[in-house]
């Protein structure tokens, strides 16, 4: 078999099993919940309820496609598929096990800052280009606090940068066979995982779509499977961002007698499940509150945790 | 008593000939005919002048005196405006009234006197056309704009199978969207703040945060308010002409829907009412029931508002287990009463039927149970910190502007007075339990949910005490006006057959008078304001509730905050547009 | 797999009202793009986060735990009509607001549902009343019918079944290009008729003065 035709093979799988995954974390989204508010979740179709998600995207595939004729067409149309794309593209960087990664670039924690960067526009120009208040509100939220967050994603990232002293993910991976990075980098582990929910949107920092408030938000006017790859695209963003966090703090694929995968997606749920969690039980903040929680106590932590690992780092040299 | 004796007294001297008439109501309240030119000089003196003034408006509305007989004594008149007044200091109430004359006869406004008058007025004139010069925006309150008619007018339809079926082709559809823009102008609103654009954001009818149809319309600088106007009457359902219509006895189902929350606590200010007309005592047995299921129920509304409050604020989850534990309270009701939401159970005189064998052990299996939910939640939601950010220091209100804008219940008390009716005025025997007042300092959403949540115990503890100390006797008071009579007597002799079948057919014939009975009700106070010309009609029915008051105050406090905390400040004054539109 | 013709004109044969455990137990083996389509759309049914006044709060309970209409698929509430499927007309339908419900409806995405939850919805109800329309069939199509004042929580997912099994098998063009443009709906049972006999053996009924365990739990 060829190189080529192998990275073909690596590609397609992570593909399907990225989509796969996202589907199952749907399913095990609603069922944890039921489990959390004492109910049962879907559980009827198909063994466990398992089937639910399919039922779900067949109906959302079948469903009557529309776009407003007061938005702005091709905008409208484009920014799902922003979003959907920057999730999936960064897929590419994530050392599955020892030599089993798309592409182990050496600027792959670059680019995936840049790729989630990217999704940011889907959700803004989905929202501005509906032409509708709400949605116009749910995209300015999302800028500011997409853009705020982005900065300490970055920073918190750059203790992790300076150990492993690289910044392929394979080569930061390999760097946490003594320790997982999670203990020295405790801190930049936090505000990782804070800027990651706050990245996917999630609850409690789902203000652009909070539905209380701003109905749906950027996606109020999106209907069918347009809407069907801005609900996927958050469920992707969320097994991304575990399997980011792994990676970076948690020795990614690392662990004795299982097979390095199993470690890797073992790990993985472990975090999926912290993320349903948290959204079933906190509240959401205010828009202003969250940004001055990002400022005011992230910042000035980050860059603490930059500046001790770096001296902490000098000394040992 | 003295202190009514001395304010009609007080206002005769004073106003000499402007006063026309007094008139003895059953429910004592001092009620006094004023001309309506010197109308306004009697508010005002009675809002600023007298010793312990009468700060709350509490109550505005009118009747359509044309078809009435037994006006003994009062003044001629087509129409009359009633002004009932509430003092505070003195625990007391005045009713004034003013007779009108004309088919659309006019009076001066007293939105300058209480900028809470301004509903009350549209509501006048929307319901019964009497004109109030010298304000704006009179406009539509209830009804749909562009609507014919009056409808508490005597000559409009009470039905809608009277009136043409309603059909909305696509014309009309078209015109009725027409007619729900918004057009900032007409509000006295514009586009444009001191140095930025503003946005106008519409929030409703239909919105996930707004608890039911309500509008409110937004003027936005980014996403602080600026300006904001609340719509009402997406919900309004006629309940004060349906009583013009059902008999004494077949209103009370209709009680139940105004706050539908509440079940059986509407029930009880309407029974309290017909009772007081019919000069009815019920036994002790049927006050301890009656306290024991509106405490229930008070429970159970307050814990509808816990959930959707708590997930307004974004959380996910307590929805769910309060509204859990509002099923079991309704495993209780249903056990008790048969229904669930809208048990409809109270009757004149009595309950339906007596407590069914075994309720002692649902009652104190529940007890301990609800306690330590409530220490749960207190943890989950009342002590997490983004919650208190999210509602402390967030659409306060001060004392005095809770009593201008007419404000009770637990918004009053979260003001730091500790005023509430089942202490201060007792009825169906409050005055024999012992339970605490809670209050907040703070007037803030937080403040509001603190009095809540401690209203929830000493709800338990009432519970308590009925189940400990329920007296025995019967469930029907023996008096002839008890509707329907006991069954076991109709069953045995004649005469209450006759009464029962009477009762039931054709209704009870309740003697003529005025009463005004209100109760702590779950969201603050609730009255019933009947008028009997004799006959098995209410000749009048007036429905003052709480939520009406409290949802009219929006604009004063959400100016300055954001969209978000427009939604805590909405969830946080826990209204029911039934409640608001009747 | 089979592949038949049939004319446009002459839908082909095909056994009639599915159950719901044929198709859960065939939902592997789907044989047609239409009955996988109709399957999907059955089980996944999102209701509009709407409601007009009493009726709403015993919809509201249905999601909550007791009742959980989750099992169903049927819990991811949209707060937008455009997301959302089904629309439960919960609560009295006023004259003022008849026309916000009918926009709210066309602003709903094919295909949709609407059941009528409540005597209001259904008929007016107890409100005869002059703001109040006389049913919410004035000026809406209605799939399925909940009686009650309120329907209780059970009454309404017995109501969101019995629209599932409708939907199993209703047949809606796939496609605007293609096939049927038509929508084929079976009539919808008339549970009056249907539970008539049942009814009418019950003799005993149970006594109102005694509180029978577990009687609130289970719902009628
Ligand atoms: S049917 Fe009954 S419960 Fe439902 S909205 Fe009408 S009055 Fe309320």
């Amino acid at each position: 078999m060829s190189d080529i035709q192998c990275r073909l093979i690596t590609v397609f799988v992570v593909l399907i099993g990225a989509m796969a995954a996202s589907a199952a974390l749907i399913w095990l989204e609603r069922r944890l919940l039921g489990l959390w508010q004492d109910r049962y979740g879907p559980n009827r179709v198909g063994l466990f309820g398992l089937l639910q998600v399919m039922a779900d995207m067949i109906k959302i595939f079948f469903k009557e496609d529309w776009i407003p004729p007061f938005a702005d067409r091709p905008v409208f149309v484009v920014s799902p598929a922003i979003v959907v794309a920057a999730t999936l593209i960064p897929f590419a960087v994530i050392p599955f096990s020892p030599g089993i990664a798309i592409a182990d670039l050496n600027i792959g924690l670059l680019f995936f800052l840049a790729m989630a960067s990217l999704s940011v526009y889907g959700i803004v120009l989905g929202g501005w280009s509906s032409q509708s208040k709400y949605s116009l509100l749910g995209s300015l939220r999302a800028t500011a606090q997409l853009l705020s967050y982005e900065v300490f994603m970055g920073l918190s990232l750059m203790g992790v940068v300076m150990m492993a002293g690289s910044f392929s993910l394979g080569a930061i991976v390999r760097a946490q066979r003594g320790m997982w990075f999670c203990i020295p980098q405790f801190v930049g582990f936090v505000i990782f995982f804070i800027a990651g929910l706050a990245e996917t949107h999630r609850m409690p920092f789902d203000l652009p779509e909070a539905e209380s408030e701003l109905v749906d938000g950027y996606h109020t006017e999106y209907s069918g499977l347009k809407f069907g790859m801005f609900f996927v695209g958050e469920y992707l963003g969320i097994t991304f961002t575990s399997l980011m966090t792994v990676t970076l703090f948690f020795g990614g694929w690392l662990g004795p007698v299982l097979p390095p995968i199993v470690w890797l997606l073992g790990k993985t749920v472990v975090f999926i499940c912290l993320f349903i969690l948290i959204r079933a039980s906190l509240p959401r903040p205010r828009y202003d509150q969250l940004m001055s929680f990002a400022w005011k106590v992230l910042l000035p932590l980050s860059l603490l945790n930059l500046l001790v690992t770096a001296g902490v780092l000098l000394t040992r040299r | 008593m003295n202190s009514q004796a001395t304010i009609l007294d007080e206002l005769k001297e004073r106003f000499g000939a402007a006063v026309l008439a007094e008139q003895p109501a059953r429910d004592a309240v001092p009620t006094l005919w004023v001309e309506s030119g010197e109308v306004r000089s009697v508010l005002k003196y009675l809002k600023s002048e007298t010793t312990a003034p009468y700060r709350m408006l509490y109550d505005l509305t009118a009747i359509d005196e044309r078809l009435r007989s037994h006006r003994d004594g009062q003044p001629e008149a087509d129409f009359s405006v009633i002004y009932h007044l509430l003092s505070l200091d003195r625990n007391a109430d005045i009713r004034v009234k003013t007779p009108l004359k004309g088919e659309y006869p006019s009076l001066w406004t007293i939105t300058d006197l209480w900028s809470s008058a301004d509903w009350y007025e549209r509501e006048v004139w929307d319901m019964f056309g009497i004109v109030f010069e010298g304000r704006t925006g009179l406009r539509r309150i209830l009804l749909p704009p562009g609507w014919e008619g009056h409808p508490l007018r005597k000559e409009h339809p009470a039905r809608a199978t009277e009136m043409e079926p309603f059909s909305l082709p696509p014309e009309r559809q078209e015109s009725a969207q027409e007619a729900l823009r918004f057009r900032p102008e007409e509000w006295g609103l514009t586009g444009r703040g001191e140095d930025t654009d503003l946005m106008f954001l519409n929030l409703g009818p239909q919105h996930p945060g707004a608890h039911g149809v309500f509008r409110v319309l937004l003027q936005l600088d980014g996403e602080e308010i600026v300006g904001a106007v609340p719509e009402i009457g997406f919900h309004h359902r006629g309940a004060e002409k349906m009583a013009e219509r059902q008999t004494w006895h077949t209103f009370i189902p209709y009680t139940d829907r105004i706050d539908y929350l509440g079940g059986v606590m509407n029930n009880l200010p309407y029974v309290l009412a017909v009772e007081k007309l019919a000069g009815i005592e019920v036994p002790d047995r049927v006050k301890v029931i009656r306290v024991m299921m509106v405490e229930f129920f008070r429970i159970a509304s307050h814990l509808v508002w816990y959930g959707t409050f708590a997930q307004d604020l974004g959380m996910l989850s307590p929805v769910f287990f309060t509204f859990n534990d509002r099923e079991r309270i309704f495993d209780i009701v249903k056990a008790v009463m048969g229904g669930r939401m809208h048990p409809m159970w109270f009757r004149i005189g009595g309950v339906a039927q007596d407590l069914p064998q075994g309720w002692e052990k649902m009652v104190r299996e529940f007890l301990p149970y609800m306690v330590h939910r409530l220490k749960e939640y207190d943890r989950t939601i009342m002590r997490n910190r983004i919650f208190k950010a999210r509602t402390m220091g967030i659409g306060s209100y001060s004392l005095p502007e809770a009593i201008e804008w007419g404000v009770t219940g637990p918004g009053l008390r979260a003001c730091g007075l500790a005023w509430d009716l089942r202490k201060k005025r007792p009825y169906s025997g409050y005055d024999q339990f012992d339970f605490e007042i809670p209050t907040a300092k703070s007037g803030d959403c937080y403040g509001r949910s603190v009095v809540r949540v401690e209203e929830m115990r000493q709800s338990l503890r009432i519970i308590e005490q009925c189940v400990n100390n329920m007296p025995p006797g019967s469930y029907k008071a023996l008096h002839p006006l008890t509707t329907p009579p006991l069954k076991e007597h109709a069953l045995r002799d004649i005469e209450t057959l006759i009464t029962h079948f009477l009762g039931v057919s054709w209704g009870p014939v309740i003697p003529p008078g005025e009463v005004c009975v209100a109760i702590e009700a779950t969201k603050g106070w609730n009255s019933y304001y009947l008028v009997s010309d004799g006959s098995i009609h209410s000749y009048r029915t007036r429905i003052r509730t709480p939520s009406f008051a409290h949802v009219q105050m929006i604009p004063l406090i959400c100016r300055g905050f954001m969209v978000a905390d427009l939604l805590a400040i909405l969830g946080s004054i826990d209204y029911v547009m039934a409640d608001v539109d009747r | 797999m089979r592949w038949r013709f049939s004319r446009v004109d002459k839908p082909s044969r095909r056994p009639e009202a599915v159950s719901v455990d044929e198709t859960v137990g065939s939902n592997l083996l789907l044989s047609r793009l239409e009955d996988m389509v109709a399957w999907g759309r059955k089980n996944s049914i999102w209701p509009f986060n709407f409601g007009l006044s009493c009726c709403y709060v015993e919809m509201a309970g249905s999601i909550t735990s007791r009742y959980d209409i989750a099992r169903f698929g049927a819990e991811v509430i949209r707060g937008t009509p455009r997301e959302s499927d089904l629309m439960v007309i919960a609560g009295t339908p006023f004259i003022k607001c008849a026309p916000i419900i009918l926009r709210l409806y066309e602003q709903m995405m094919e295909p949709r549902w609407v059941i009528s939850m409540g005597s209001c919805a259904n008929s007016g109800g107890m409100y005869d009343i002059y703001s109040v329309v006389q049913g919410v069939d004035k000026i809406l199509p209605v799939d399925v019918y909940v009686p009650g004042c309120p329907p209780s929580p059970g009454a309404f997912m017995e109501g969101l079944i019995m629209l599932q099994n409708a939907i199993a098998v209703q047949r809606r063009p796939l496609s605007w290009v293609a096939g049927r443009q038509s929508i084929a709906r079976p009539p919808l049972p008339s549970m009056k008729d249907r539970k008539r006999e049942e009814r009418s053996r019950m003799t005993v009924l149970p006594n109102p003065d005694i509180v029978y365990p577990g009687k609130g739990k289970s719902d009628e």
